[in-house]
Formats: structure tokens, sequence, C-alpha cells
């Protein structure tokens, strides 16, 4: 099943992480946003596909995790200086864990469709908390003044207030956290988790205690989401109790099933293939007035088509294309 | 506090999860019987009540706009049925979800085509547009009453639905297959639809009694689709009695809540469906 | 030093599944549970491995009460078990599959390496599959296999954690004659250095294979004891005369 192994889809993944990190050269602002923010929702998408494509638990609210990292950096910002990313992106890291990690408590004992309600309510918990309240400003949002820098011994040596260097360093988490990923996922831990998505039953009889795996999974994968939501809170400097909404937590299964689960590679073409579809139909001149400012009915659309008509998304369709050119290398589909 | 405030909240927290029975049980009983989960449900309670709106500034008066209403809604979600949702049965939960999120999408940016996005208020009928005074200040809506003892009524009827009829008693069981349906001479398929119809009705219906209460706007459907989340776990999973005795506990710890911790009375709701799924990780009547 | 059964029962609703059962199984013996079907006896077992929690009664192995104890737990006793559906990871190859029940040992708490690169446990789970003829198959796919290599595989999977006490469930079912014997002869060599609780219908394989029986019929005990007490038992007869003579492993007229 590990689709990143397949020779077409190690290709294309190379080939997209290179087209990223071409942007900063030929692009402007708008270009390199947006390529930031594929980057952000791939890291996303990667805790994503570990829960369900891995570990067979359907997450409806991932996203508060992801938001909870995104406050994490208006929290450790000081209000007129830069902050550390190392200080805020560890602690975004933490905080993903930690709340993950308790709800986890609960959540990882339901099964099925419990879990899909169970997570979706407990991320509307997160975000009603700050939505509701006056933390950070409420449902109004707040502001990071001034991004974060990693400054060692005095010389500033990354400072996301330039859009390339926050560019490069998402890529470059990117990178390191499949890297982590493919290890993670053939080492015993992977190996289990993987038994108890097919059979929590048969582990339990051959002595694991499928309970703790899925909560370690569970609270990994907060961690991810919350260094995703982060570093995309650093793109903008805003935060907004939007980020912990059940939209993007669907946004996100959407890209995770588009590229393709359980395959790694698949979360880079879902959050690639997703953000560029959104700005196309939300561009007048490609789709007209109409669509652009109604884009969500075209998205809602192509989603319910993809359902109805194709399944193991862009990584499926790569592998199973690599196979029919005769194998490419020999890679198993 | 003032016994005769608190009364009045008391009967507000019974009014609200009588409704939200309403809504939560189309949502358990889909489930339950067909093995989907809609999570655009909230959007067929939002669509009810824009249409109650409209129709409510066509014909004049709520109550006609609801008998016009309903059965469009019927119609609305055996179209959904045969269209979109016969193709899920035997799918993952994976693909239903992301099915019916792509169709809150679809809906609610419709929504937005149609009627755009500011709020309205809904003139509730005229004949029960008036208040029971209860001290010299405070007093309680005939209409929020009514509101409650038709949806008592609607439980009543389900509940003998359900229980005393051999279909219902099948449906409940969760043994609602081809094989034993087929034995009472019922066809799957259509009793799926109905059944399908009848459940977006459900919700339609409850935002249709809504919307004098609580106004019409674009975000509508999304609250009361995780509330009613809330409650079917909390109930249990496809059992209806579950449903009815969670949503009145919901309404309850909702409305005491926005009175004595008004910032967190939404955490407090989560916080009664962690203590519950601590204690029974399948909800009160969940069957497994 | 055995596994003492004491008054076990389980009730599901108003059914008995399994009502009153006791029996001591020796250690280093291979003791069979026969009887009809639903006659109890995966109830039984499933009580033994603790996947069902018993209604009434206990079990102790080697003098501690496991009556509670989960089935993880029973595992880190070293009490293994396989089921009568198999239960594979299809997803993944034969060798990582029988791994699997190596790996238990971490619970799964290692993140660096491959699963295959501890050391020592592609040998132990090559060991395992050649016992069973399957060596040949380690890097096949599990969902690719034959029922009968499938479920060849299933017992690979509990010897390689080497438990001391094996609750087998239907070891032999759906497997062609060559296998079966092969089989038989892998749990035959299980004595006396392993305990060994199965549920057979091949009466045959039983009466060569057992030391003791149990015999349950309608989630009762109607027997225990050696197979000849066993086979002459009258209660034991008076059960099974519906089925004829053949179900003892005697010539059929």
């Amino acid at each position: 099943m590990r689709l990143i192994s397949h020779p077409a889809v190690l290709l294309t993944l190379t080939a997209v992480l290179l087209a990223c990190a071409s942007v900063p050269f030929w692009g402007g602002t708008y270009e390199l946003k947006v390529a930031t923010r594929i980057l952000c929702f791939a890291l996303f998408v990667l805790s994503i596909d570990l829960l369900i494509g891995f570990g067979g638990m359907v997450t409806f609210g991932q996203a508060a995790f992801f938001g909870l990292g995104a406050y994490a950096l208006f929290f450790l910002s000081p209000e007129y200086e830069a902050g550390s990313i190392l200080v805020a992106g560890l602690g975004a890291m933490a905080l993903g864990a930690l709340a993950a990690l308790l709800t986890g408590l609960v959540v990882v004992r339901t099964k099925g469709v419990y879990f899909i309600m169970v997570t979706l309510a407990f991320a509307q918990m997160g975000f009603a908390l700050f939505h509701d309240t006056d933390i950070a400003n409420g449902s109004d949002g707040a502001f990071v003044f001034v991004k974060p820098a990693l400054t060692v011994a005095g010389v500033t040596l990354i400072d996301f207030e330039s859009r390339t260097d926050l560019h490069f360093t998402v890529l470059a988490v990117v990178v390191i956290a499949l890297a982590k990923l493919v290890v993670l996922i053939r080492s015993p831990f992977g190996e289990a988790l993987q038994g108890v998505k097919t059979d929590d039953r048969r582990m339990r009889a051959l002595g694991y205690n499928p309970y703790l795996i899925r909560l370690a999974a569970f609270t990994m994968a907060g961690a991810l989401a919350g260094l995703a939501g982060f570093l995309f809170a650093s793109i903008d400097g805003y935060v907004s109790p939007e980020l912990l909404g059940w939209q993007l937590s669907g946004q996100g299964i959407v890209m995770a099933v588009l590229g393709g689960l359980g395959s790694l590679g698949g979360a880079v073409f879902g959050a690639a293939s997703l953000v560029l579809l959104e700005e196309v139909l939300k561009d007048q001149s490609l789709v007209g007035g109409f669509i652009a400012e109604h884009w969500h009915i075209p998205l809602g659309l192509i989603i319910v088509g993809i359902v109805l008509a194709f399944r193991g998304g862009i990584a499926g369709a790569l592998s199973r294309l690599g196979g029919t050119l005769g194998g490419m290398g020999g890679g198993r589909p | 506090m003032d016994p005769v405030f608190l009364a009045i909240q008391l009967l507000n927290g019974i009014q609200q999860g009588l409704l939200l029975f309403l809504i939560a049980s189309g949502l358990t009983l889909i489930f339950g019987v067909m093995g989907v989960i809609n999570l655009a449900h909230g959007a067929f309670y939002m669509l009810g009540a824009y249409a109650a709106f409209s129709l409510t500034e066509m014909t004049g008066d709520l109550l006609l706009a609801i008998l016009l209403g309903i059965p469009l809604a019927l119609a609305l979600g055996w179209v959904f049925e045969r269209v979109f949702f016969r193709w899920l049965y035997e799918r993952e939960h994976l693909e239903q979800v992301l099915l019916t999120y792509g169709l809150i999408l679809i809906i609610d940016e419709s929504r937005s085509v149609i009627w755009g996005n500011d709020p309205h208020g809904v003139p509730v009928p005229d004949w029960l547009d008036f208040s029971i005074p209860l001290t010299e200040t405070l007093s309680y809506p005939v209409y929020r009453l009514a509101v409650s003892v038709v949806c008592l009524a609607l439980a009543g009827a389900m509940a003998y639905v359900l229980g005393r009829t051999r279909l219902g008693m099948r449906i409940r069981a969760g043994e609602a297959d081809r094989e034993t349906v087929a034995a009472l001479g019922v066809d799957i398929g259509t009793l799926y639809a109905v059944l399908f119809a009848a459940g977006i009705g459900l919700a339609a219906f409850g935002g249709m009694l809504a919307a004098p209460i609580e106004s019409v706007f674009p975000g509508m459907g999304e609250q009361v689709l995780i509330i009613s989340f809330v409650v079917v776990v909390i109930g249990g999973i496809g059992s209806v009695k579950g449903a009815f005795l969670a949503a009145l506990a919901i309404g309850l710890v909702d409305v005491f809540g926005q009175v004595f911790l008004p910032q967190f009375a939404s955490v407090v709701v989560y916080g009664l469906m962690a203590a519950v799924l601590i204690w029974r990780p399948a909800g009160l009547f969940g069957r497994g | 030093m055995s596994l003492r059964i004491s008054g076990l029962t389980k009730r599901f609703g108003g059914l008995t599944a399994v009502s009153d059962v006791s029996v001591t199984v020796e250690e280093g013996t291979i003791h069979a549970v026969i009887g009809p079907n639903g006659a109890g006896k995966t109830t039984l077992l499933n009580m033994l491995a603790g996947d069902l929690v018993p209604s009434a009664g206990s079990v102790a192995w080697r003098d501690e009460d496991i009556t509670k104890l989960s089935a993880s737990a029973r595992v880190g006793r070293g009490i293994g078990r396989t089921y009568q559906r198999t239960a594979l990871f299809t997803d993944k190859t034969v060798i990582m599959n029988v791994a699997m029940g190596e790996l238990a040992e971490t619970g799964g708490w290692r993140f660096l390496r491959p699963a295959l690169d501890r050391p020592g446990l592609r040998g132990k789970a090559l060991a395992a599959l050649d016992r069973v003829g399957l060596a040949g198959m380690a890097e096949a796919r599990a969902g690719v296999l034959s029922h009968g290599a499938r479920r060849r595989v299933e017992l690979a999977m509990v010897l390689i954690a080497d438990p001391a006490l094996l609750l087998l469930d239907e070891p032999l079912a759906g497997l062609g004659p060559d296998e079966s014997r092969q089989v038989i002869e892998v749990i035959r060599a299980l004595a006396p250095a392993h305990t060994v609780v199965l549920i057979e219908h091949d009466m045959d394989a039983i009466f060569s294979l057992s030391h003791a029986l149990t015999v349950m019929d309608d989630g009762r005990m109607i027997a225990t004891g050696t197979p000849k007490d066993v086979r002459e038992d009258p209660a034991v007869r008076a059960a099974y005369l519906g089925e004829g003579p053949s179900v003892w492993g005697e010539e059929v007229p």
C-alpha cells in the first residue's frame, strides 16, 4: 500500500516539490503565497492521512489542532518584536499534541461514525472557545504584528517577515515530515497502527494495546497539524476562530482523499490540486463573475462527482498509470 | 434568582430540547436504518427555515407557509435520496462524509444565490402572537408553547410508529434489511426513499418552526448539525428514545448554561458529551 | 501447574452459551474440546483468551487468577490464540503478519527502524513459517493466499511468540489432506513443551493428537477425561447417537 515508494508517485512528488521550490525565483507575492499555502496544507493533510489512511480513524476535527497551532503563534509572539520560530513552532506542536492527547483520551475510545461525530463536536468546542469568548479578540481574530525569526548568537538566520524565508522553511518542514512519516509507517509502530486499522480485536489477541496505539497516533497527528497551523498563520500574521472550524477539517479530508489516502505523497498532490482549483474557481477572468462569487457550487459538484466517480485519488491513479506503463522499475501497485 | 425567571428558562430549555429532538431524530433514523451519516442534515434545516421565510412573505401566514413547505421538503428529500444518497448505502463512512460535505457547499451557496446573505426575521402568526403574563414584567410567548406541543405530538407519533407497528419495530431493532422488510411486503428501495424523505422533512420542519424564534441566517444549519451530532452521540446512534432524552438534556444544559456561564455555554454542552462517552462509549442507548 | 477452569459461565441476555464448565488442563498436554455446533466451544475459548468476560466462574493459569485480565495482558502471561475465521492483515506481507506476533512484545512502541530490521526477527518469522510449510510464501501479500495457507499463517503468528499455552480454534478447518497432516504434526510436536487447548471437528485428528478431551453440548460440559474414557462414557454415547458412531473415529458399517 505504500504508494510513496511507487516510482510514478515519487517522480510526481519530486516534480511538485521542485515546482514549489522554484516559485520564489519567478513568481510574485500572490504566487508565492499560494505556494506556501499549498505546502502548509500538505503538512496538515499529512496529519489527516496518518489518521485516516494508516489508522482508519476518520477525523472530522483535525482543524482544531491546526487552529490551536495558529493561535500558538499569537500567544507566543511578543507584541512589538519578533518572537522565536523555535519557541513558537515547538509551542504550536506541543499545544496541538496536548489538545489531541486530552481529547484523544475520550475520542479514540469511539469508532466508525461515532469517531467522525465526536471529533467534529470536540473541534467545534475548540472553535466555540475562541469564537464566543474574549480570548485573542474572540470572533474578530487577532494580528501578529511582527512575525517570528530564528536568531542564533545575534545573527538572524531565518526571518518569517521574508516570504521567501518562510516559503523555504515550510518546504523543508514538508520534506522532513514526509521522510519522518515514511520511517514511522514502516516502523513497528506504523505496522501496529495499520494492524489496528485492519482488525483491532486481532491486535489485542496478539498482545497489543489498540487504544494506546490509536491515542499515540492521534497525538502525533495533533502535533503535526499544530505545526502546520503555526506555519500557515505566519503567512499573513493573522489568526481567527475559522482556523479551527469544521469547513477546514472538511477541506483537509477532501485534499487527503483527492491526493490518495495511505500514500503520504498524496497529501502534497491533494493540497496542491484543491488550493489551485480554488484559485481558478475564484478567478473572475477565468470562470466569470457569477461562478467566481459562488465558487462553492462548482467545488461542491466536483467533490460529489469525485466520490461518485473515482477512487484512490491522484496517487492511486498515478500508480495505476505507472502499472500500465510496464511497472516502471518494478514497483508494486 | 427569581423563580418565575427560572421557570421560564426551564420552559425554554424544554422547548429547545424538543425542537432539537425533531431534527436529531431524523439524523439518527437515517443512520440507524440506512447506515448513512448525513452531514447535510443541518443544511436541510436551514432550507426549511428559509422556505418558511419566503412562503410566509408570500402567503402572509407561517401556518400556510409550513403547510406548503412540508410537501416541498419531503419532495426535496426524495429527490436527494434518489439522486445522491442511494449510491452511498454500501459505501464507507468516509465517502458519505465527503459527498455530504460537497452537498453542504452546494446547498449553502445556492441559498446565498437565492436569498443572499442577510439574516431575516419571520413573523409569528397573528393568532399565536401573544404572551401569557406570569408576573408584572415576565411573560411567556404562546408560540414557544405551541412549538413544544407540536414537537411532543410528533414525538408521540414516532413512538407509536416505531413501537406499535410491525415495520416500525423492525426499524427500531435495526433489522430493516432487505429480507425482513420484503417479508412484510415492503420494497426496500421505496422504504429507504420514504424514510430519507421523512428524515429530511423532520429537519426542514424543525427549521420552519425555529424560524420565528431564531430568525433566519446563513450559518444556522451548521450550528444545528453539530449540536444534533452531540445529541445523537449521547443518545446512542440509531436510538430515537436516546435522542429524545439527550435532546432534552442538551436543551436544558444549553439554556441554563447561557444563564449562568454565558461565555462557556457551548463548552458545557460538549463537556456533557465527553462525560457520557467516558461512561458509555456507544452512548446511552447505543447498540454495541 | 495447569490451566484450571472452574464453574465458567457465559450468558448473553436470556441465552446461556456456556454453563458451569469446570476442567483442569495439565501443563504439557493437548486438550481437545469437542461438541456439535452451537455447543459453546468458541465462547469457552473466547473466555480463556480474554475476548469475552465470563458471567460467572474463574480461570486460573499457573496458579494465577486471570479471569479479569484483558486479552493483551494474557498474551503477556504466555497465552496465544488463533481464530476460527482467519483474521490476517491482508494488506501486509505474510512474513510481516507473522512478525506482528513477535513485535507484540514491544507493544509496537518502536518508531525509528523498519519493523523487519529488528535483530533476529526475520529469522524467527521465517522459522515459524517454515514449521507450517510456508517459508516460500514469505514475501507474498497475505490477501492473495488460499484459505488453507491463511490458516497456517494464522498458526505461525501464534507460534512465533512461543506461548506456553496455545488456544486453537479449529486449526484444521478448510485444510486439504496434506495440509492437515502437516499441521497435525506441528501441533503434536508442541507438547510437552507447550500446553494446547483446541477445538476441532476432525475426530481422527483429535483422537490421534489429544491427551484429554472435553465434550460439550448445549453449553454444558457432558464429559471430560482421556479419549478412552470419553469414548466409553454413556452420556456422550447418548448425546451423540444421532450422529452415528463415525463421530468417534470408528468404522462406519
